[in-house]
């Protein structure tokens, strides 16, 4: 019921209610005081005592009248000077009492007097005409004692009159009295009603505000309900956004684990020898790899930075270095598209959060990749004022409508242009940069027309720390080809199996060798017996993960070199990779740069020689004279047998490697390689296959170098032909 | 100066043995206005004291100008002090009985006469009262002068044409 109530009778409408009768109620007050005064004065005690003494005065009147008609009575019966005295005397005092019926006295004192007012005039009257006959007689007895009849007759008219004047004082007083006593009830029943009603008034005020607090206690209590409930639906859908994020990032995890497959196998791909229509394709397939990497990075950003909110370390970061750095990531794409990459930053070292600011860029600088078909895209930064580093992205793109500039960093926003279908993309890279950059305390914004490119630009609170060396990395140019080997012996530790391989082939590809291990506890027992170079570690395996394997293995006092493979290089894999004890951590895909980059770092560069380094050029020039080219490259292709013969001995059962050497099978395939080799100026495969037949404790290492070197040493004999062909 | 003195001194005593008589009161040599009775030590009859014009003259006198109920307008009325009346007399009583001419009566506290400047008005603006003007003695309390004065109970001790006082306990 009240719950009802409570429906149409609001606190508002009580309140409104309240305040009427409030207003009210002070009126009504105001009024009883009002009337009270009134009352009071109407109740005048004086005015009221004064009429009583007119009555009392008349009524003495009448009295003083009868006592000289006795006193006149006395003196006829025994007219002595005394009794003359006495008769003179007592009309003294009714003359004294003239006053009292002066015109207006009763005016004064009774309403509507006109009757009273006759009755004292002609009784006032009587008096003074009597009064001129007594002064007469005073002092002469004889004519006084003569006069006692005529004044008997005087006298008892005064007494008539004033008895008269008595009855119709009363019956006035009468009246008036009871005009007085009606208007009295007439007021105290209107005062009643008046005090009833605000009594009334106050009672009702009274009742809405216990009504107010009933209405005020169930609408507490139903906000109490809906809170709760409100709770219940935020908890719940709080675990919905939990469960929405923990699914995004496990399928955006279960999507990139193969498309490190794709990507890294297509770079492996690309590095041999394809015909043209192979090598477009290849491009496509690189293309459409790295693009949907970026879509699943997004997604996996954002939903760490929508779980997680954004966390920042800050630490000196050279700028030069990071334009560097980014020039470098860029470098595939840029020569990809037929664009230049230009990228300029101040020569500082500056405080802020490297990674931040490097997720913001690539963010930027990938989206102007994305939509410039021709020209190319020049980032230029700038500090101002020591305290700020404005970064802006320019590029020669396709632009952007200023109505659409608003939508452009919005969550799950894209442009709705053709080009913009076409380029793809989450729509969400542009919503982390401002979600960082806003979280850094910095602006975000963008300066585009259609057909006039778009500048993308931020502005971000730094603190310079120190200047920093200019480097020379700022132009993309088209790289040299990724030619430095590394002597290294690497452990890979990854349970996938198409990303080992991959990773593995990329790693050989620059001179490693590479022992591989399905999971961290693999990894552990094998470093107990063995020893390497380098630990690239997965951090996700079943059995044992990355991290507890690398805390294991440093637990046994193991020293070795490990970098972590992680998933996304946020805050939290990075202070746990290092936590765990690794030396350094790369994000997953594993590309070539990558691994090119990892063995720059951890690993030596290859004593091999290269090129033409590894040739006799004398002796080929001379051999190639001699046989023509046609049959020097016959020759150099009948090398291959030997190394397949080198191969199969590596990989099938073969003896142990000290005692190859001994073989003979072994011993005939090196010396009849070196022969060869020397013959057709292969220099180095000659001496390294005669040290191969007089050194021992060689092993499978060693026949995979010399198979490298082979393999290198045909291809710059292939190039040194060609050379000297053209000339 | 020491002369004026002397003469000042001599007249009031001079005065006061024209009131004072055998028992400390003169006897009245006019017609007499009021006679005091009951209990009182100053006698000049039988067990009363009497006082003609002269006599009252020579009490010490106040002017009171104030309202009344009974006249328009504001009046000088003055008199004898009540107190000094009393004083005359050898007042010994509580009470007052105050009798007006036609035997109207009114019992008046003595501490009235002490408390407040009463006087018995033998005068109206400089004009004597006669009994006609509510004379020869009308009570006289000084209304203007003290508003708690102005209710029922002052007005009927306010006794006019007084003839009588007598002191009772």
């Amino acid at each position: 019921m009240w719950g009802k109530t409570a429906r149409w009778l609001t606190t508002r409408a009580i309140g409104r209610v309240t305040s009427i009768l409030i207003v009210v109620g002070v009126v009504l007050i105001v009024l009883t005081t009002y009337l009270f005064l009134g009352l009071r004065d109407r109740q005048n005690a004086i005015q009221e005592s004064i009429r009583e003494d007119a009555m009392w005065a008349v009524f003495q009147n009448h009295r003083e009248a009868s006592r000289l008609v006795e006193a006149i009575l006395w003196a006829q019966a025994e007219p002595t000077p005394a009794a003359l005295d006495a008769v003179s005397l007592s009309f003294d005092l009714i003359y004294s009492r003239i006053t009292l019926l002066d015109s207006g006295v009763f005016e004064e004192k009774f309403s509507g007097s006109e009757d009273l007012q006759d009755h004292a005039t002609q009784l006032q009257a009587t008096i003074l005409n009597l009064a001129t006959t007594v002064d007469g007689l005073v002092g002469a007895p004889d004519a006084f004692v003569q006069a006692l009849p005529y004044l008997l007759v005087t006298a008892r008219d005064i007494q008539r009159q004033s008895n008269a004047l008595v009855v119709a004082t009363n019956e006035r007083l009468g009246a008036e009295r009871s005009a007085d006593r009606k208007r009295k009830i007439n007021d105290y029943g209107m005062l009643a009603r008046i005090v009833a009603v605000t009594g009334l008034v106050f009672m009702v005020i009274m009742a809405l505000q216990f009504l107010q607090l009933r209405v005020i206690s169930v609408t507490q209590q139903q906000l109490r309900d809906l809170s709760i409930r409100h709770a219940q639906s935020a908890k719940a859908a709080k675990a919905a956004n939990k469960a929405k994020s923990l699914f995004l990032a496990t399928v955006s995890h279960e999507i990139r684990t193969p498309l490190n497959g794709i990507i890294g196998s297509i770079d492996l791909l690309m590095d041999s020898e394809l015909t043209p229509e192979q090598a477009r394709r290849s491009l496509t397939i690189r293309r459409s790899g790295h693009m949907l990497l970026d879509v699943i990075n997004d997604i996996l950003d954002f939903s760490n930075l929508d779980a997680n909110g954004v966390t920042y370390l800050n630490a000196p970061v050279s700028l030069p270095e990071l334009g560097a750095v980014l020039t470098d990531v860029f470098r595939y794409r840029v020569v990809d598209a037929h664009l230049f990459l230009e990228i300029q930053m101040p020569p500082f070292i500056v405080t802020t959060d490297d990674v931040r600011l490097r997720q913001v860029m690539l963010n930027l600088i990938g989206n102007a990749i994305k939509f410039t078909r021709a020209g190319g895209v020049t980032v230029r930064g700038t500090v101002r004022h020591d305290s700020i580093l404005r970064v802006e992205v320019h590029d020669t793109g396709i632009g952007i409508p200023a109505d659409q500039h608003d939508k452009l960093f919005l969550d799950f926003s894209q442009i709705d242009t053709l080009a913009a279908r076409n380029s793809g993309g989450s729509g969400l890279g542009l919503a982390i940069s401002k979600r960082i950059v806003t979280g850094m305390g910095g602006t975000i914004g963008v300066n585009s027309l259609p057909d006039q490119g778009s500048t993308f630009w931020f502005e971000l609170p730094v603190t310079i720390v120190a200047p920093a060396k200019v480097e020379d990395a700022g132009v993309a140019v088209i790289p040299p080809p990724l030619t430095q080997k590394y002597d290294a012996e690497v452990l890979l530790v990854e349970d996938n199996a198409i990303n080992r391989e991959v990773a593995k082939a990329l790693f050989e590809r620059l001179g490693a060798t590479v022992q591989t291990a399905n999971n961290g506890q693999d990894a552990v027992d094998l470093l107990d017996v063995q020893t390497f170079d380098l630990v690239v570690m997965d951090l996700r395996m079943p059995v044992l993960d990355g991290l507890a394997a690398t805390r294991e293995i440093r637990r046994r006092g193991h020293t070795v070199t490990i970098v972590g493979l992680t998933a996304n290089a946020f805050d939290e894999d990075r202070t746990q990779c290092m936590d765990a004890g690794m030396t350094a951590f790369f994000a997953k895909p594993v590309t070539r740069d990558k691994v090119g980059a990892i063995l720059a770092e951890h690993g030596r560069p290859s004593t091999a020689l290269q090129g033409r380094d590894l040739l006799d050029i004398q002796q080929l020039t001379s051999v190639l004279e001699d046989i023509g080219g046609e049959i020097y490259l016959d020759l150099l292709t009948q090398l291959d047998q030997h190394r397949d013969a080198l191969v199969a001995m590596t990989n099938g059962s073969h003896p142990p490697a000290q005692d190859r050497a001994q073989d003979p099978n072994c011993d005939h395939i090196l010396h009849s390689l070196k022969g060869a080799s020397m013959t057709l100026g292969l220099r180095q495969v000659g001496i390294e296959a005669q040290a191969f037949r007089t050194a021992s404790g060689t092993g499978p290492v060693g026949f995979d170098r010399l198979c490298q070197t082979l393999d290198s040493s045909v291809a710059a004999a292939r190039v040194e032909l060609q050379r000297i062909t053209e000339r | 100066m020491i002369r004026h003195l002397i003469c000042s001194l001599a007249i009031s005593l001079a005065l006061t043995a024209s009131v004072v008589g055998a028992d400390g009161l003169a006897a009245p040599q006019g017609p007499v206005i009021l006679t005091v009775s009951g209990q009182i030590t100053h006698t000049n009859g039988d067990g009363v004291a009497e006082f003609d014009r002269v006599m009252l003259d020579a009490l010490a006198q106040r002017t009171t100008t104030t309202a009344t109920p009974w006249l328009e307008g504001v009046h000088d009325f003055q008199g004898p002090l009540g107190a000094a009346i009393l004083d005359a007399v050898g007042a010994e009583g509580g009470t007052l009985q105050v009798t007006a001419l036609n035997d109207y009566f009114a019992l008046v506290p003595t501490q009235d006469f002490l408390d407040f400047d009463v006087i018995l008005a033998t005068a109206m603006d400089g004009n004597t009262l006669s009994v006609r003007d509510k004379g020869p003695l009308f009570l006289i309390y000084p209304f203007d002068e003290n508003v708690d004065l102005y209710t029922e109970v002052y007005f009927g001790r306010s006794v006019w044409q007084i003839t009588r006082i007598t002191v009772q306990d």
